[in-house]
């Protein structure tokens, strides 16, 4: 899956020099977009699943917190979302049931 | 009436509480919760913004003189409708009386579950302690004989509050309160009442029934029960909620357009979100209305019916094609909007012409792809260039319904 970085939000702001100073403060962090299945160790508990560790870019990072859980339907289908930190940066990961594969969506670093 | 005791909860700044929720890094922070794209308003801010004079609805440049140091976070709908429906669900296991009143509201009425509870105050308590341990989220809860009373006491103690109002201190807590603090009352009504010389609860309450009915007519009726505080109207839960009298979508567009044949892509897009929304309640409406906002933020609507109900995208595109056809476009426009209404359900029926019957089964084909894989995987060639609509969270979502719609 090919990993692209965009500045989120970015083109309305960079288009007009007045709202530089708007277009810093609304990305305070780069957003890298990544939607690529990584590999996944969560414990399951009481009927929620919490991600523990996940590889990336050859590494293993370990979950530090489980900062939030939400659910989102396409179509029929429902997707599981969390986002996560490891303590430094922030990570959207999703579990798609009916594959039973986990995705790493996009990646928040200071 | 019986007595009743009504809680009202509110979550407190709730998208922007999300978001930091989501993101430690926000936490503490003045954060504003905007939507996609520059032409965009503060949907809401967190406290900390709201201290250097953040406010819903200013724009982005506002908000940056009040609060140079803002964070602009883009919604996310999904996050908030999901949590939305948490938040029903728990306080479903306190009472199954649950209104939800908005996104961020819900109304319970637990006068049958005290003696399980004890009172009103643990249910409250309870409710607000779970919410907080499965999400970091806390809200402000109001205690009152009505709904009325119960939403004006939530927003006394925020954030994170818990008032109760009984019905010994309801006079005393009127009296001076001003009249554009209850719900029902907005700019208009408080300058009417302004005009009277009524600007308090107390002085409302105190009006004559009949000079109230003679300046506002069935309205002048609600306005006197709610300057003495009373309102019988019962929490009703989503069950039992009634149908929709109408469905429709609106949305502001990027920029202004003045062109016909631009102007009708977009409205191709909201017929088919309309007949989307309609034929999965099952409806078909007779009557469709079109809105359009110029560029002065003149806003107008036109509306045409037809003899048969319809559900089709086609049809309804057709109809608001037709109304726009007739209309001399003074400016250029900023806002479209489709709706359907004098809905019914009506009975199946085969069409009696083949090509109604290739058009039943056209949209019966691109429903059931939709409904598969998500809203437009199917749609219309012209509607290829259009952005991804992203939508915001109507105050009529409900999570469950007609109501109902995915982010």
């Amino acid at each position: 899956m090919q990993e692209h970085s965009r500045r989120a939000q970015c083109a309305p702001f960079r288009q007009n020099p007045r709202t530089e100073r708007a277009h810093a403060r609304r990305v305070h962090a780069m957003v890298a977009f990544i939607h690529a299945e990584i590999t996944v160790g969560a414990v399951f508990k009481n009927g929620r699943a919490f991600p523990r560790w996940f590889l990336y870019r050859g590494r293993k990072i370990s979950v530090k917190e489980v900062t939030y859980f939400w659910e989102k339907r396409q179509g029929a289908l429902i997707v599981f979302c969390f986002a996560v930190t490891d303590g430094a940066n922030l990570y959207s990961l999703s579990f798609r049931p009916e594959k039973l594969a986990w995705s790493l969506e996009a990646v928040e670093d200071s | 009436m019986p007595r009743r005791t009504i809680i009202h909860l509110d979550m407190d700044a709730f998208f922007a509480s999300v978001e930091q929720q989501c993101n430690p890094r926000l936490r503490r922070k003045p954060v504003a919760v905007v939507g996609r794209g520059h032409r965009t308003v503060i949907t809401t801010s967190s406290y900390e913004a709201r201290a250097c004079g953040v406010k819903t609805g200013m724009n982005t440049r506002e908000a940056l003189r009040c609060c140079p140091g803002i964070i602009f976070v883009e919604a996310d709908n999904a996050r908030y409708t999901h949590t939305c429906a948490e938040f029903a669900a728990l306080c479903r296991e306190f009472t199954p009386l649950v209104e939800i009143f908005s996104v961020d509201e819900v109304f319970l009425d637990v006068s049958g579950s005290l003696k399980l509870f004890n009172s009103a105050r643990a249910i409250a308590s309870g409710i607000k302690k779970r919410l907080r341990q499965q999400t970091g989220l806390t809200c402000s809860a109001g205690i009152a004989p009505n709904k009325l009373l119960a939403k004006l006491a939530s927003t006394m103690g925020k954030p994170d509050g818990l008032v109760a109002i009984g019905p010994a201190d309801t006079p005393r807590f009127l009296e001076n309160l001003p009249v554009s603090r209850l719900c029902g009352i907005g700019k208009k009504l408080e300058q009417k009442l302004a005009a009277m010389g009524i600007t308090t609860c107390g002085q409302l309450g105190r009006t004559p029934p009949a000079l109230l009915r003679q300046r506002f007519g069935i309205i002048g009726e609600a306005l006197d029960h709610m300057g003495r505080g009373e309102d019988d109207s019962p929490v009703i839960p989503l069950e039992r909620a009634p149908e929709p009298c109408s469905v429709g979508h609106s949305m502001t567009l990027s920029r202004n357009i003045g062109r016909r044949d631009l102007l009708a892509v977009h409205l191709l897009r909201l017929s088919e979100m309309v007949g989307r929304r309609t034929r999965r309640g099952g409806f078909s409406g007779k009557t469709v209305t079109l809105t359009l906002r110029y560029a002065d933020f003149s806003t107008f609507s036109r509306q045409r019916s037809v003899s048969a109900p319809i559900c089709a995208s086609r049809d309804i595109y057709l109809v608001a094609k037709s109304i726009l056809d007739a209309i001399r476009l003074a400016q250029s426009v900023r806002l479209v909007g489709v709706s359907l209404s004098r809905l019914v359900q009506p009975p199946r029926q085969i069409p009696l012409f083949p090509e109604q019957r290739r058009q039943q089964e056209l949209t019966r084909a691109m429903d059931t792809i939709n409904n598969r894989f998500g809203d437009f995987t199917v749609t219309w060639a012209n509607l290829g260039f259009l952005d991804e609509y992203t939508g915001v969270i109507s105050p009529a979502w409900r999570p469950r319904g007609t109501r109902k719609i995915d982010f």
